[in-house]
């Protein structure tokens, strides 16, 4: 992980250093490739080789211009630095392309391919040839030829992906090659777009487009395509249009353009931005809601104050996670169907879990919500340790299944992604579901009857014992299907549960206690909150920031949002 | 028995304060030697007991559950540990006379508020000011808005949660997640040395011992009864003129000042403070130390403080694993098996051994079960009730009370309507009226428990009640009844009585110091006579039957000397007999103060009643005789069209 960014940090300069993008050469499907490289190429190949590093740089920018897939592997080969000339016999020379190194003995061998089209060389006796590396003429790559080579080996696997079926690699390959493609590039991506129907394939080619022609363009063209990109609020523009802008050199007529691009794509970035936030918050109120929605109902219709509610979320996180393991371990070729087996597996261990606490010890304590608070702290306490003993202290991964990652764009700048989709989906339909059962069937009806009078519901036949234990259960469920949405969101740790059972009674207090809407409208309220202010004021402060406005909202309206008024309002 | 426990109390404190110092004060290797590693670890329990009485005091006697006392320790303990920072100098690891964590910080300048703590007055000062302040703040705002039970324990949680994710920045120049340490000296005394920590120790067990006595003298006086009170009814206590709000607020600022200290002990003698110490988990682990040593006692929290954390330390150097499931484990076992924790538990053994039998919980001095009335339980003349009740007969002309266009609005329905009501001193009235008729809100408006959006309510000659709080409007001479029996289930009937008794001033500070006159001992015991409970004020007033708790409120209303009784559907649920005898109590009541009842029962009505007030729908129909009602055709339309029974009969 750390490698691979250090990596991608170090490549960063070589990416973006913009003097060095000489050309791409893709010119089409040229001369249908014969089973040997044509003389033409074959020169190339040899110069490739050459000790003059300008030679060499034409060379392969000649190479990539031929559009011959089957340079490919030597273009690669030449930026990885293992192509080596090898001697024939007659003195001759060839280049190849070596493989991974092999020691026998004292002496390094590695197997040989040909450098174009990257076939295996064979021995006389048909085995794969080995050479001894120190027989072997290294071939010199500088890092002016590798920046060089870059934009070619873009070019070959860009204009492959510009076939795609898939929209979003094609819209993804457009981007790439919008960096640093040149005017042959452009032209592939112009043919591209006539085609092109998707509407997200079709922006990323337009931008790219317009990225390419405001480099290499004419001085009419480039004030064109600022003007382009500014349409199409080109959040990828704003770099080079910012170059543009700042730079004396520039002619006035472009840097005006940049300047009012600039500026459009600025107010839309403003635009999206709070989209983002809004949606995030959404999403954050979601899992909230969900945690709240089995407080509320354990809280507001049983009077128990449940403190392991997280841990019971935590419960669910946790058996999502084994069910991950399961399905790696035994069923593998479905991996990505974990996740649903997953959301009623979390939802049945937290209930089961939340079913044992009620019968074992909360069904002595009714009526008295300080002692339960306490137990159930104690609860929390020994789920959490028992947690941290069984899978360690640290936090455990939980993969996405392929069909949550990546996001719908809804507009330019703005994509949603699945899993916050997700949850925010999830949320609705157990709200939702939380409604028509508790006020549209029978055992809604005796849950209610039991929260509301206990003796007369017992009295009427109700098995309020069961009920209890129900609803208690239904409750933990829900804290369960809440650990197994935040898995796709979150950290997965012991301490899962104590990071979110606070902000969950805080949307219970402020939405009024057993009040459906009410707890709704809150969770959305702090959750939204928090993320409107995350970015202004830092996380912690946010946090603190709404904890403090939650107690002020409730100094002020101590019930919370919907209150009761009136004789039952004290009972 | 009393001298008994003072002996034994005496006895704990000296060993804790001279003993145990004494004998680390031996050479090493002396036999008994108690080694500086213990004292130290003792002085820290001892510092947490201190803390564990301010919890029992807001908690174990108020009923009030904090989950956000580590907040005032922390503050006490950093008040005090950006003193000793400030007195490490140029001593620390960079030399420079800022504190190490604000040379690592780039802090160039002593932030301005640090810059006191230099002074050891202003330090010992902010110690008990700065957790007293804020405690003050927040307790005011929440108490006063009525916030209470498990909201008020969630709303602290979040004070914690919110308290301990500031102190953990940087940017609050405190030290960050590592928090204090590194500390040198105190006052000028080497923290390295065994002496100092046995002064830190001896000064921490003698804060300790202060604590006690002063819960002690709070617990004991008759605030200490209406802090029980207001765990068992608060809105009794509020009717009964106190402001439960100024005594919480009260009894929390005093926990948090305790918390303060034992924060301002701890520090210097672990020599280090961090956030770790004040955030949600160890505010509610303070909980679970009161909870095992027994809460509502004052032994309790010093002993669970005790046991509790020598447990901890004995499992985290051992089994560092188990300690959270053992903690979980207590909380769990104390809250189902032993809810009194260890010293209430312990008490109550003693007293089901001892000879004296059970009456109470805590046995309270001065307390004597009188025997020699208990045979007559009859209700005594009106001549018993016009010794003490005749302030009120000078009263003027004119109407008590008086209610001008009154309008109640709850969300839409109208409670009450436009209502015109007023009644002479010394009327009997009694208020019927079909189910949603406005009755009980009547009472509540007078009683101030709900405003009125629109009109006047004037008591006497010119005081208007709207805008005034319940208590306010108790202690003007307003007395309520509620409809089911609210009385302090905790308290010993005489002490329900004494609670209620008319004092010059019902505020905090007043009710520390009141003591009973012999006047108001009279009055008590003559109002136990007339409420049919004479000889049995010692009894626990939760063990009384239905009858006799509705009684004991009445009698509570009676001392309360109030001069407009409103009696809320007071037979309700009452044998005939027992309904018979309330009657009587009620008229012989009345002869000296007006008296407002609302009952449905007509045959209890006419044995009532000179007059009868009819309401509907939030106004009054009519008003005459008990028999002009009954032939009154819009009542006879009214209870019909409403009710099933045939007439304003026997079950109106």
């Amino acid at each position: 992980m750390w490698k691979s960014l250090l990596l991608a940090l170090a490549l960063l300069p070589g990416l973006t250093a913009p003097a060095v993008a000489q050309s791409a050469g893709a010119s089409g499907a040229g001369a249908a490739p014969a089973a040997g490289p044509s003389a033409e190429i074959a020169k190339h190949i040899a110069d490739v080789a050459s000790a003059d590093a300008e030679v060499q740089e034409a060379a392969a920018v000649a190479l990539g211009k031929t559009g011959d897939r089957k340079v490919l592997p030597l273009l690669e080969a030449l930026r990885e630095g293992s192509v080596y000339v090898r001697p024939l016999p007659g003195g001759k020379k060839e280049t190849v392309i070596v493989g991974d190194k092999l020691s026998e003995g004292d002496k390094t061998l590695v197997p040989l391919f040909r450098a174009y089209g990257r076939e295996a060389l064979t021995g006389a006796d048909g085995k794969p040839l080995l050479a001894d590396l120190t027989t072997l003429e290294e071939v010199s790559t500088g890092r002016r030829l590798r920046i060089a080579i870059r934009p070619l080996i873009d070019a070959f696997s860009g204009q492959s992906d510009l076939a795609n079926p898939d929209p979003a690699t094609r819209r993804a390959a457009a981007t790439k090659m919008g960096y640093t493609g040149d005017a042959a590039t452009r032209q592939v991506l112009e043919e591209a777009l006539g085609k092109e129907r998707d509407r997200w394939a079709r922006f990323a080619l337009q931008e790219a487009i317009a990225l390419i022609q405001l480099r290499t363009g004419s001085d009419a063209e480039r004030v064109a395509a600022a003007e382009a990109l500014g349409r199409l609020r080109s959040a990828n523009a704003m770099e080079p249009l910012y170059q543009l802008a700042g730079d004396t050199q520039t002619p006035a007529p472009l840097a005006a353009a940049a300047r009012s691009a600039i500026k459009r794509i600025e107010r839309w970035g403003l635009f999206t931005q709070a989209i983002e936030i809004a949606f995030q918050g959404l999403s954050l109120s979601s899992i909230l809601l969900l945690m709240a929605l089995g407080l509320a109902i354990v809280f507001g219709l049983m009077g128990v104050i449940n403190m392991a509610h997280g841990e019971l979320m935590a419960l669910g996180a946790y058996a999502t996670f084994l069910m991950q393991g399961w399905f790696t371990a035994y069923f593998p070729a479905y991996f990505d169907y974990y996740f649903l087996v997953a959301l009623p597996f979390a939802f049945l261990v937290s209930a089961g879990a939340g079913f044992l606490l009620e019968r074992g010890v909360i069904r002595f304590l009714y009526g008295r919500p300080l002692e339960t608070l306490l137990l159930t702290w104690g609860v929390s306490l020994m789920i959490q340790q028992g947690l941290r003993l069984w899978f360690g202290a640290a936090n455990v991964d939980v993969t996405s299944p392929r069909w949550l990652s990546g996001g719908i764009p809804v507009m330019i700048g703005v994509q949603l992604p699945y899993n916050r989709l997700f949850i925010i989906g999830l949320a609705t339909l157990c709200v939702g579901a939380m409604y028509l059962l508790l006020f549209r069937t029978d055992a809604g009806l005796r849950i209610r009857a039991v929260t509301q009078n206990r003796g007369m519901a017992a009295c009427l036949g109700v098995r309020a014992r069961w009920v209890d234990a129900g609803t208690f259960a239904l409750g933990a469920g829900l804290a369960g299907l809440a650990g197994c949405a935040i898995t796709q969101i979150g950290n997965v740790g012991p301490e899962l549960g104590q990071n979110y059972i606070v902000d969950s009674f805080m949307v219970v207090v402020t939405g009024g206690v057993g009040k459906l809407l009410g707890s709704i409208l809150a969770a959305i309220g702090i959750g939204g909150l928090n993320k409107i202010i995350e970015p202004g004021m830092g996380a912690v402060f946010g946090k603190v920031l709404i904890l403090v406005l939650v107690i002020v909202f409730i100094q002020r309206r101590p019930a919370g949002l919907f209150a009761t008024k009136g004789r039952y309002a004290e009972s | 028995m009393r001298s008994l426990e003072g002996w034994g109390l005496l006895g704990l404190a000296l060993l804790l304060v001279v003993a145990l110092p004494a004998l680390n004060a031996l050479p090493a290797g002396a036999p008994l030697r108690v080694s500086d590693f213990t004292l130290n670890l003792f002085g820290k329990f001892l510092a947490y007991a201190i803390l564990a009485l301010g919890i029992d005091l807001i908690w174990g006697y108020t009923g009030v559950l904090s989950l956000g006392h580590g907040v005032f320790f922390g503050l006490g303990a950093y008040a005090m540990g950006m003193h000793l920072m400030l007195e490490i100098g140029t001593r620390s690891v960079y030399g420079n006379v800022l504190p190490d964590f604000m040379v690592w910080n780039r802090v160039t300048e002593l932030p301005l508020f640090w810059k006191p703590f230099y002074s050891v007055p202003f330090t010992l000062l902010a110690i008990v000011v700065v957790p007293a302040l804020f405690a003050f703040v927040f307790g005011y705002f929440t108490f006063r808005s009525r916030i209470r039970g498990v909201y008020f324990s969630i709303i602290t949680q979040a004070l914690a949660l919110s308290t301990w994710l500031m102190f953990n920045r940087n940017a609050m120049n405190l030290g960050g997640t590592n928090g204090l340490s590194g500390f040198k000296s105190i006052f000028g005394f080497t923290l390295n040395s065994a002496a100092t920590q046995r002064g830190l120790y001896v000064a921490t067990a003698l804060c300790l011992c202060g604590a006690f006595l002063l819960c002690r003298y709070i617990t004991r006086s008759p605030a200490g009864r209406v802090l029980i009170a207001i765990r068992d009814s608060e809105t009794r206590v509020l009717f009964s003129g106190y402001s439960p709000a100024a005594f919480k607020l009260f009894v929390f600022v005093v926990s948090a000042v305790l918390a303060g200290v034992a924060g301002a002990l701890y520090a210097p003698q672990v020599g280090i403070i961090t956030p770790a110490k004040i955030g949600v988990l160890p505010s509610i682990e303070m909980i679970i130390w009161v909870a095992v040593g027994g809460r509502g006692t004052l032994l309790g929290p010093v002993v669970g403080a005790l046991g509790v954390n020598w447990l901890q330390s004995l499992l985290t150097t051992h089994y560092p694993d188990l300690w959270l499931l053992v903690l979980g484990g207590l909380f769990v076992a104390v809250v189902l098996f032993f809810p009194d924790g260890v010293v209430g538990t312990g008490q109550k053994l003693l007293a089901r051994l001892g000879p004296r039998g059970g009456a109470g919980a805590r046995p309270r001095g001065g307390e004597r079960v009188r025997g020699d009335q208990d045979a007559d339980r009859g209700l005594p003349h009106g001549g018993a009730l016009s010794g003490i009740m005749n302030f009120t007969a000078a009263a003027a002309e004119g109407s008590i009370i008086y209610l001008e266009n009154v309008t109640v609005d709850f969300d839409g329905f109208k409670a009450l309507h436009d209502l015109n009501f007023f009644m002479d001193y010394r009327e009997l009235r009694v208020v019927i009226g079909p189910n949603g008729a406005g009755k009980t809100t009547l009472l509540d408006v007078i009683s101030g428990k709900v405003q009125p959006v629109a009109g006047r309510v004037i008591f006497g000659k010119h005081t208007d009640l709207t805008g005034r709080r319940e208590n306010e409007i108790a202690s003007l001479g307003i007395g309520r009844k509620f409809q089911t029996p609210s009385v302090f289930a905790n308290l010993s009937v005489r002490e329900n009585l004494e609670l209620s008794l008319a004092r010059p001033s019902k505020g905090v500070v007043a009710t520390l110091r009141a003591r009973l006159d012999g006047g108001q001992r009279d009055r008590i015991e003559e109002t136990l006579e007339t409420i049919g409970l004479g000889g049995r004020g010692g009894e626990r007033a939760g063990g009384l039957s239905h009858g006799e708790k509705q009684w004991l409120e009445i009698g509570m209303v009676i001392v309360q000397q109030a001069e407009l009784l409103l009696v809320d559907e007071p037979v309700a649920g009452m044998t005939d007999e027992e309904t018979a005898r309330t009657a009587e109590l009620l008229q012989s009541v009345a002869r000296d103060r007006a008296v407002l009842v609302i009952e449905h029962d007509m045959e209890f009505v006419r044995s009532l009643a000179r007059k009868v007030t009819v309401l509907h729908e939030g106004s009054v129909l009519c008003e005459g005789s008990v028999d002009e009602i009954q032939q009154d055709e819009r009542v006879r339309e009214v209870y019909l069209g409403r009710s099933r029974s045939r007439t304003v009969g026997t079950h109106a």
